[in-house]
């Protein structure tokens, strides 16, 4: 009895404790996906292999406007040596636009653990384009103030585009 | 001069006033369905009978436009965009809010509404929905339209026509009955209009037309046998579209013009051409105990629109859109007869109809560059028209379809006589599966170039896919009745209506345009399918009215008051960040609520004065395009105020060759009418003013007429393209002279 009455008086914190964790934008994966439940790409703060993320991608304006979203957006993070190349898929920063491929690359990051953070003040972006079969500078579109950070399966991250877009990213690593 | 109710009058009352509708056929669909006098009928009804159709000139539905409360039938474009709005329902493309009937057969295809009503003997117009005894499309109501019947006329008609825009009309028909079982007509008809407005980049008329067409109608009787079949074509050949940009004058960069406010200035050529033909064939069984009748139906629509897309004299794009439609219907309805208390009708529909539609657009230099390279160039510079490999530069965009559809229902009403009260319900379970096949193509010769290289290649798109709708609608209607005698009653009728969903298929050069652009850039597939579709539009419309007749029947109308709740109503929006196209999206909640009233006295027996008067205040409930919430905003397109006002008045003069004198008066009203759905642009009440003078006589009659003598300056249509803005204007002020013969056998 006496140990029942401890459970359930720690119940209210155990909930606590983890909506705490709750307050990241989870959407569910694409058919055939699955989430990872542990990171095991990101070892003593370094990347050792390539990481997929899924998640919602949000585009606003300076008034805070919503331009585009997407809840099936899918960023990678890849290692490059020292540093980290940011690979988001099929973006847009406008209704209009054609949805591209676009890499910010390299970029330097820190890390302890299972956890990396991310803090660049401006970096050029690049495109792919098909006709030319390759990565082509996307300067149009500079990129500042990228702030991101990876715990675990988590992954968020924030930026300025042409100091008038902010595009965030929170996602989780797939398996 | 438009009769305002229905009696079962015979043609040999010789103190019944000439706007009263003919003797009833009970032949016709609306006999058929609902009894053979609309007076007891719970349903707010205009009928227009041969002698209005003729003073009043009602060559075409649209000209009942604003003759009926709360209808507008708008005449700009060509005859395919014959959009109907009444009640604040309504939509510029695709399925229409009311049904049409010519001699009982329904007309499936909107793109055929707008035709020559020939030798028309009646036309009924019910508002409020008619889905349960019409089925789809019939949400705002049904219009019946009946020609003259061999059966009850056997002569010789002709009529020739000139008027202004120089325009002229000749019309022929022979009714003969061979004896007492059979009687047969055969017409035909040609007009021509040589046009009122100027295109000032091609310097020719824009609004040129042409329009011929017959109808054969065999009528048997026997015994309790009635077989009527009915057989109509027509082709017309259209110059069309005469819109007027309404944007501040525009110049090139040389300072050269290109197009002044208010001009008419395309210089692709724009038209519409159309073929058509239904064949109807109606049995009618007159059983002790019941009736059993049964309408097929078959129509084909072959049509092609050619259209200017920019409306400017500069080379952005043309389309070229060409249809071919067949279609059959199968009505069979059993109702029963006499004068039991109780009373039913049970009837079961199905229809078939396929399209074959190829709409390529063809995109020109101009749009070339401004709409595809210049936003490509936006987001990384370098992307130019491959001028080496496609000098001519010309990208066609196309897409050609197949649209088969199907339908059944099945519905019943039931009708119960308690003394003075009449109560109705009815019900229709409507399952109908609609799918696209769409085919569409592009290739665009292009070159990027960097710092180091030039790079050629070819975005190609190549799409095929299918998709398809099931829709399962239960249409529910009650209705009750109280007489006060045999001409004076009232009602209140609850009825849900509903309008077929579809598919946005000239949405497809837009898709392509994206799906070009992706493929040039990235190479990652466009997907939109969401906006290839539409949903069907619902309402509820509640409704409390009456018909009455007094002093004799010289003050006679009906009356009533509506509310209609609409969800997912069908608008028509420019999509976002397009450029080509438009789209049919459901735009969420609508309510409107207004009220009618028309009715005729005769003061005096040469004097009648009409009178049709509606309101409707149509706003969105909620409407978020997702951009701004249109929520308390008006419905565009939909007149707030509908009015007409006629007098007549025949003077004897007693000299038997040369009959009456009649001289008709009368003014028409429309307005206000939001153009968008931000209600920031309006075209204001405005009247028109007509007159005649007529010399009648049972035999022939001359009508010297002016419509319009004010020559009131109005809008009929308004819209926006590629951020230029266009109206159509409204005819100016146009005189005619008409002659009539009716060379009666009798």
């Amino acid at each position: 009895m006496k140990k029942l009455l401890i459970l359930l008086l720690a119940a209210p914190m155990f909930f606590t404790a983890c909506s705490d964790d709750n307050d990241f934008i989870e959407n569910p994966p694409a058919v055939g996906e699955e989430y990872a439940d542990t990171n095991t790409k990101l070892t003593d703060g370094k990347i050792t292999a390539d990481m997929t993320f899924r998640g919602n991608y949000v585009v606003t304006d300076k008034n805070g406007v919503k331009g585009y979203e997407n809840p099936m957006a899918e960023f990678e993070v890849k290692a490059e040596g020292e540093s980290m190349a940011l690979y988001m898929h099929s973006v847009k920063f406008a209704q209009a636009m054609p949805a591209l491929d676009i890499r910010m690359r390299p970029m330097e990051y820190t890390g302890a653990g299972q956890t990396l953070k991310l803090d660049v003040a401006k970096v050029l972006p690049e495109a792919y384009i098909k006709a030319a079969n390759s990565w082509q500078l996307f300067d149009k579109y500079p990129m500042t103030e990228v702030k991101g950070e990876i715990n675990d399966t988590q992954f968020k991250v924030k930026m300025v585009c042409m100091d008038v877009y902010t595009i965030s990213f929170e996602g989780r690593l797939l398996k | 001069m438009i009769g305002s109710a229905v009696s079962a009058h015979t043609d040999n009352d010789p103190a019944q006033p000439v706007d009263t509708a003919l003797l009833l056929d009970k032949v016709q669909v609306t006999a058929i369905k609902q009894g053979m006098t609309l007076q007891k009928v719970p349903t707010a009804a205009s009928v227009i009978g041969a002698a209005g159709i003729e003073r009043r000139h009602v060559d075409a539905l649209k000209n009942l436009s604003q003759d009926i409360p709360n209808l507008l039938i708008p005449d700009y474009g060509s005859r395919m965009t014959s959009s109907i709005y009444i009640r604040g329902l309504g939509a510029r493309i695709d399925q229409p809010v009311m049904g049409l009937n010519v001699d009982n057969v329904p007309i499936m295809n909107k793109n055929a509404f707008d035709m020559e009503l020939a030798d028309a003997e009646r036309i009924e117009v019910l508002r409020g929905p008619q889905s349960t005894l019409y089925g789809r499309n019939t949400m705002g109501g049904v219009m019946n339209v009946y020609t003259l019947s061999p059966i009850h006329y056997q002569g010789i008609r002709f009529k020739a026509e000139y008027s202004s825009g120089e325009s002229y009309r000749i019309q022929a028909s022979v009714y003969e009955k061979f004896n007492e079982n059979w009687a047969i007509s055969v017409s035909g008809f040609h007009n021509h209009t040589g046009g009122f407005f100027r295109n000032r980049a091609r310097n020719e008329m824009c609004d040129r037309e042409d329009l011929s067409g017959g109808r054969w109608k065999l009528q048997w009787r026997k015994g309790r046998w009635s077989i009527d079949n009915t057989f109509a074509c027509s082709v017309l050949d259209q110059d069309g579209y005469p819109y007027a940009y309404i944007g501040e004058d525009k110049f090139d960069d040389k300072g050269q013009l290109i197009i002044a406010k208010g001009e008419i200035a395309y210089n692709d050529p724009a038209g519409y051409e159309r073929t058509s033909l239904t064949e109807g064939l109606t049995l009618r069984y007159d059983a002790p105990k019941f009736i059993l009748s049964s309408i097929t139906g078959y129509q084909l629509t072959d049509d092609q629109m050619t259209l200017d897309q920019d409306f400017q004299p500069l080379s952005y794009f043309t389309l070229r859109q060409s249809l071919t439609e067949h279609c059959l219907t199968q009505d069979v309805v059993i109702r029963s007869r006499g004068e039991q208390k109780y009373g039913w009708l049970v009837g079961a529909f199905g229809f078939y109809r396929h399209g074959k539609m190829s709409a390529p657009v063809l995109f020109k230099r101009t749009g070339i560059e401004e709409l595809i390279f210049k936003h490509a160039n936006e987001a990384i510079s370098g992307y130019a028209w491959d001028a080496e490999a496609a000098p001519e530069w010309e990208l066609p965009l196309e897409s050609n379809f197949k649209m088969p559809s199907y339908g059944v229902a099945l519905y019943h009403e039931s009708r119960l006589e308690l003394g003075r009260w009449s109560l109705t319900a009815g019900i229709r379970i409507d399952r109908e599966k609609t799918t696209l096949k769409y085919h569409s193509r592009a290739a665009l010769p292009y070159t990027f170039t960097t710092s180091e290289q030039v790079f050629h290649d070819v975005a190609h798109v190549d799409d095929r896919n299918s998709i398809s709708h099931v829709y399962t609608e239960v249409l529910p209607k009650f209705t009750a009745l109280y007489a006060l005698d045999e001409q004076n009653n009232f009602y209140a009728s609850i009825a849900r209506g509903y309008k077929a969903g579809g598919f946005n298929t000239q949405m497809f050069s837009d898709i392509l345009q994206e799906k070009i652009k992706w493929e040039m850039t990235s190479g990652i597939p466009f997907e939109e399918s969401d906006i290839m579709s539409y949903k069907p539009e619902y309402s509820w419309n509640y409704e409390l009215g009456g018909h009455f007749s007094v002093c004799g029947g010289d003050l006679r109308g009906n009356f009533s008051v509506f509310l209609i709740h609409v969800h997912d109503q069908q608008l028509t929006v420019f999509p976002k960040g397009q450029n080509t196209g438009r789209m049919m999206t459901n735009a969420g909640r609508t309510r409107s609520a207004g009220v009618e009233f028309s009715t005729r006295a005769t003061p005096w027996r040469h004097l009648m004065l009409n009178l049709a008067y509606g309101y409707t205040h149509a706003e969105f409930r909620d409407f978020d395009n997702g951009r701004e919430n249109f929520a308390g905003k008006r419905v565009p397109y939909a007149p707030a105020h509908t009015l007409s006002l006629g007098a007549v008045w025949t003077i004897p003069t007693r000299v038997e060759w040369l009959g009456d004198i009649v001289l008709q008066g009368g003014m028409r009203g429309l307005g206000d009418i939001w153009w968008n759905e931000e209600n920031s642009l309006r075209q204001p009440f405005y009247a028109l003013v007509d007159a005649s003078i007529r010399f009648e006589h049972k035999r022939y009659s001359i009508d010297i007429w002016g419509r319009n003598l004010t020559d009131a300056s109005h809008d009929v249509f308004y819209f926006k393209s590629m951020g230029n803005e266009f109206v159509q204007r409204g005819r100016p002020r146009t005189f005619g002279i008409t002659l009539n013969l009716n060379l009666s056998f009798k």
